[in-house]
């Protein structure tokens, strides 16, 4: 089988830079005395510390990994070390059958998958009783309704004092408001409020800031009193706001599906306290469709790494509820496939906030999306701020978290490539480069909530 | 805020928010503005506090929706001149990312390889050799070497790695002279040095004349400095500057301008420090043999008690170094400050019969001193190889400790030839100390016969070395010193360094297989 990933890719998998150093030094076909493959699958065997090789093998679709060692870091060294070897010196590996080791992984795995679909069927199917669930349901509504009359009394408050004085409050005015909202059964309000204490805080043009979240979430707490007057779409994207979820279960049965062949076209991970959050952003080239697809980990799990920024794959998506769909969740997942980009996303960065201003019609609460713009440049102006401009001349400021804009005019060298970012309303934060089929990830700096 | 266009949703909006930043309490309400019509539909009849929040809302909305991108006006070149790059495959950039990362001293030997193929750096690599480079002077000539036209415009772009923007060639336009002027006359003594030594690369003229224009104001220290920087394309153009400073400077400044001058093939002032000598030293030669070579030669000196006034212009310096007493001290200083062959060519010697002579000599500590300098400061590379060569073979045990004690023996090291073994093995053969000391001298890989008799020492002396082997072992050899470093760590030396040496022998063969392989 052709290997569809590059070295930067694989390195980018590994969990932290020991594992992708040791794995480095395994890529020597010395270090395996057997190395196989067939069309879904490779592997090798590792001679370690032990009088037992160590048996690694990964399954390419997605590609998940296996290995025997001991580690408790995945995917191991033997992993990495494997996947590169396979990239770099195909020829070493001989083609053929699976070996039972491996061919009863890959069967578990089909297995496993086979049976979680069936669980999910199940479960969407198996009627809760009716009666027990309106019951559930009325009391969260009464818990809801006291967070959104506390969280109004809490602004008109703010605004009445002044948005100098709220600036000028301890902690304990926001994080006792939001933990009143957690209480009410409302995350997402919340999340709101903490938005709105780091706008305080955020320097020249913090009023203005400040005051836009507290007119979104006056707005928010309006159309939460008012749900049933709004159209199915909208009322999924309230109700997801405060807090509400929708079983994944639900999702892959019920929402909107679109089959495609889908670019892994950029990832940005924030750190929480204890949770992180990986947003991929999915995009479909020929029906310039994006899509972002979520991934939390809590306490130092490590993310779903089967996502790798520049490879593609042929499936089929379903999204969540919302007047402007976005977020979605992997159906179902055919091989690798090469990313074509062709001539896809916007002509221009007025196009691209057309593309915004679109989202946010549908959706005022949306904060950000994902968007490819064509033959952009990225520059620094007189005043040294970075811009990504376009064709015409016409650019947005580069977001400060922005990483790797010198590897990408040292690859472009000043001439234009499609870039994928994510577009927040007041800054672009690029995620990837591409150019003749090659898309080249731009990690972009963690951050820390 | 525009005055011109009120009714900008985002302009409505910052004068709320200034408004709102006191309160409604105190100004009872949100003030009178120019809102769009469906935002004021939005807020209706509302008052006091819920007014504000709904303006907010709409304006918040249509402002955000109605942003439109800026016109952007870039400084430089838009597009890097790079047609004749031959890039390195990108399977390059991780071995030149582990290179950087594990053992940075591999670095020129790996882009050397590079050049060597007609390669230039591959195009992802080149903000972390720039990066590099900007940190470490040391390694910018490899670097500038492979970056290519891509990475000169990728330099151009970014004032910390102004060194390889490849304006060196380009004459500085009339702007940039006045920036250097102005530069020159307000900024910091560190910035004028980097000013100096930018200018002196390309207009060597220009950087006396910058010298001598603030010469009456500045610290005799600073002084000093901004000499050091001609060392950088020293020439005869900068004798009269030099002699110069001689009858105008300070005592710092005159020793400087001295070491410049001695190490100028032809220069006046090693012409007057031979004929001072001449006069100090005697040579007692007997001719012998059919070619009447002269074989015989004593050598006595009688240096003076003190410098004279003349020899303190030509700053020779006071001060008595240790074990050579005062009179050694003079006559070190003198032999210092001429070209190594100042008897030979009076006297028609060959150098290792005077060294021989020098050697046998009551005043041997003095000459040992004065010509390891002599050879140091020496710009004309095959006379001072040759010395450097004559030199060390001569050298005993008690010579390499003094030469090594005051800090002259790398200096002299560094002169010799590079495939040069003879010296090299005669110092190996002293001791292993003499041995760790080798291993520093001169810069790059060791050729073949050097780097077999390191391969080849001894346990005791293989490990004592084995950072060096491991840096600087020839790569055909490269596997037998990773043989012999074998799995586990020696006792006498420690674990850790003997385990990053073997990872950069296993770095380095690596590092020639796959550029055997590109």
């Amino acid at each position: 089988m052709g290997v569809k990933y590059s070295v930067d890719q694989v390195m980018s998998l590994a969990p932290d830079d020991a594992s992708a150093k040791a794995g480095r030094g395994l890529a020597v076909p010395g270090k395996w005395p057997t190395l196989g493959r067939s069309s879904r699958a490779i592997w090798g065997e590792c001679q370690g510390s032990g009088k037992k090789p160590y048996q690694s093998r990964i399954d390419m679709n997605e590609p998940a990994f296996k290995c025997s060692c001991p580690s408790r870091k995945f995917p191991c060294k033997h992993a990495i070390g494997l996947f590169l070897l396979a990239i770099e010196q195909p020829k070493e590996f001989t083609d053929g059958e699976p070996p039972a080791w491996v061919a009863d992984w890959l069967d578990g795995r089909d297995d496993r998958r086979a049976k979680s679909t069936e669980r999910a069927k199940t479960k969407a199917e198996k009627e809760v009783d009716p009666a027990t669930k309106a019951k559930r349901e009325a009391k969260r509504e009464t818990m809801v309704n006291g967070g959104l009359d506390r969280l109004e009394r809490w602004l008109f408050d703010t605004v009445a004092e002044g948005l100098a004085a709220a600036q000028t409050k301890p902690r304990s005015f926001w994080e006792e408001t939001a933990k009143a909202m957690v209480d009410a059964q409302c995350p997402g309000l919340a999340g709101m409020v903490r938005a709105a204490e780091s706008a305080a805080t955020s320097g020249e043009g913090w009023q203005v800031r400040l005051l836009d979240e507290l007119g979104r979430m006056w707005l928010l707490v309006r159309a939460a009193r008012g749900q049933s007057g709004l159209p199915g779409a909208l009322r999924a994207d309230v109700r997801s706001l405060l807090g509400y979820t929708v079983p994944q279960e639900q999702v892959l049965a019920e929402g909107e599906t679109v089959q495609g062949r889908w670019i892994v076209a950029g990832q940005a991970i924030e750190i929480d306290g204890h949770l992180t959050t990986q947003r991929t952003w999915l995009w479909a080239p020929v029906s310039d469709r994006v899509a972002l697809v979520l991934d939390f980990a809590a306490g130092g799990r490590p993310l779903d790494v089967s996502l790798g920024v520049g490879t593609a794959f042929d499936g089929e998506l379903a999204f969540y509820p919302s007047s402007a769909p976005q977020r979605a969740l992997i159906k179902s997942r055919g091989d690798t496939v090469l990313p074509e980009v062709a001539r896809a996303g916007a002509g221009g960065w007025a196009e691209a906030l057309g593309c915004f201003a679109a989202a946010i019609s549908a959706n005022p609460w949306r904060r950000r999306i994902g968007i490819a713009v064509r033959e952009c440049r990225v520059i620094r102006d007189v005043n040294n701020v970075w811009h990504a401009v376009d064709r015409d001349g016409s650019g947005v400021a580069l977001s400060r978290r922005a990483a790797g804009i010198w590897t990408l005019l040292a690859g472009t060298g000043g001439h234009p490539v499609t870039l994928f970012g994510e577009w927040d309303g007041a800054s672009f934060l690029p995620l990837s480069a591409s150019d003749d089929g090659v898309v080249v990830s731009l990690k972009p700096r963690e951050r820390a909530a | 805020m525009s005055v011109a266009d009120p009714a900008r949703p985002s302009d409505v909006l910052a004068q709320l928010a200034a408004s709102a930043v006191l309160g409604t309490d105190r100004l009872g309400g949100a003030p009178p503005l120019a809102v769009p019509v469906r935002v004021e539909a939005i807020a209706g009849d509302l008052v006091g506090p819920e007014r504000v929040l709904a303006l907010a809302a709409g304006l918040g909305q249509y402002a955000a929706a109605g942003l439109i991108p800026g016109e952007v006006r870039a400084e430089g070149d838009a597009v890097a001149d790079d047609e004749t790059d031959r890039p390195a495959p990108p399977a390059l950039v991780r071995l030149i990312d582990e290179v950087l990362e594990h053992e940075a001293r591999v670095l020129p030997e790996c882009l050397g390889l590079l050049a060597v193929q007609g390669f230039t750096a591959p195009r992802e690599s080149l903000p972390a050799l720039l990066d590099h480079a900007a940190t470490k002077a040391g390694a910018r000539d490899a670097v500038c070497a492979v970056i290519g036209g891509r990475g000169r415009w990728l330099a151009s772009q970014n004032p910390d790695w102004d060194f390889a923007a490849g304006n060196a060639d380009s004459p500085q336009t009339p702007a940039a002279a006045e920036d250097l002027e102005q530069g020159w006359q307000t900024s910091g003594v560190d910035h004028r040095v980097a000013l100096l030594r930018g200018v002196r690369i390309t207009d060597p003229a220009r950087a006396i004349e910058l010298i001598r224009s603030t010469w009456d104001e500045d610290d005799a220290k600073d002084r000093a400095k901004f000499l050091e920087q001609l060392e950088v394309g020293l020439s005869s153009n900068d004798e009269v500057f030099l002699e110069w400073v001689f009858d105008s400077g300070k005592v710092a400044e005159r020793s400087r301008a001295a070491s410049l001058l001695a190490g100028l093939p032809g220069s006046a002032l090693g012409e007057r420090m031979s004929e001072r000598l001449s006069s100090i030293i005697a040579v007692e030669a007997k001719s012998a043999g059919v070619l009447r070579k002269k074989t015989k030669v004593a050598l006595d000196a009688a240096p003076p008690e003190a410098a004279d006034e003349a020899m303190k212009r030509d700053g020779i310096r006071g001060g008595t170094l240790r074990g050579i007493g005062k009179k050694g001290t003079l006559l070190a200083r003198l032999i210092s400050l001429a070209p190594p062959g100042f008897l030979i060519d009076r006297h028609d010697l060959e150098a290792g019969t005077v060294i021989d002579a020098a050697k046998a000599s009551d005043w041997w500590a003095a000459f040992r001193h004065g010509w390891a300098e002599s050879i140091i400061r020496c710009a004309d590379q095959r006379v001072s190889a040759a010395w450097s060569r004559e030199l060390v073979l001569r050298l005993d045990e008690a010579d390499i400790t003094e030469l090594s004690d005051v800090g002259l023996l790398d200096g002299v090291l560094a002169k010799l030839e590079p495939g040069d073994v003879a010296p090299v093995s005669a110092l190996l053969k002293l001791n292993s100390a003499a041995s760790s000391v080798l291993v520093r001298a001169g810069a790059g890989v060791w050729d073949l016969t050097l780097s077999k008799i390191f391969v080849d020492l001894p346990n005791q002396q293989f490990e004592l070395n084995g950072e060096y082997l491991a840096l600087r072992c020839h790569p055909e050899h490269l596997t037998r010193v990773r043989g012999r470093m074998g799995d586990g760590a020696p006792q006498r030396t420690y674990a850790g360094y003997w385990e990053r040496w073997k990872a950069t022998v296993d770095l380095r063969i690596r590092l020639h297989q796959e550029m055997n392989r590109v």
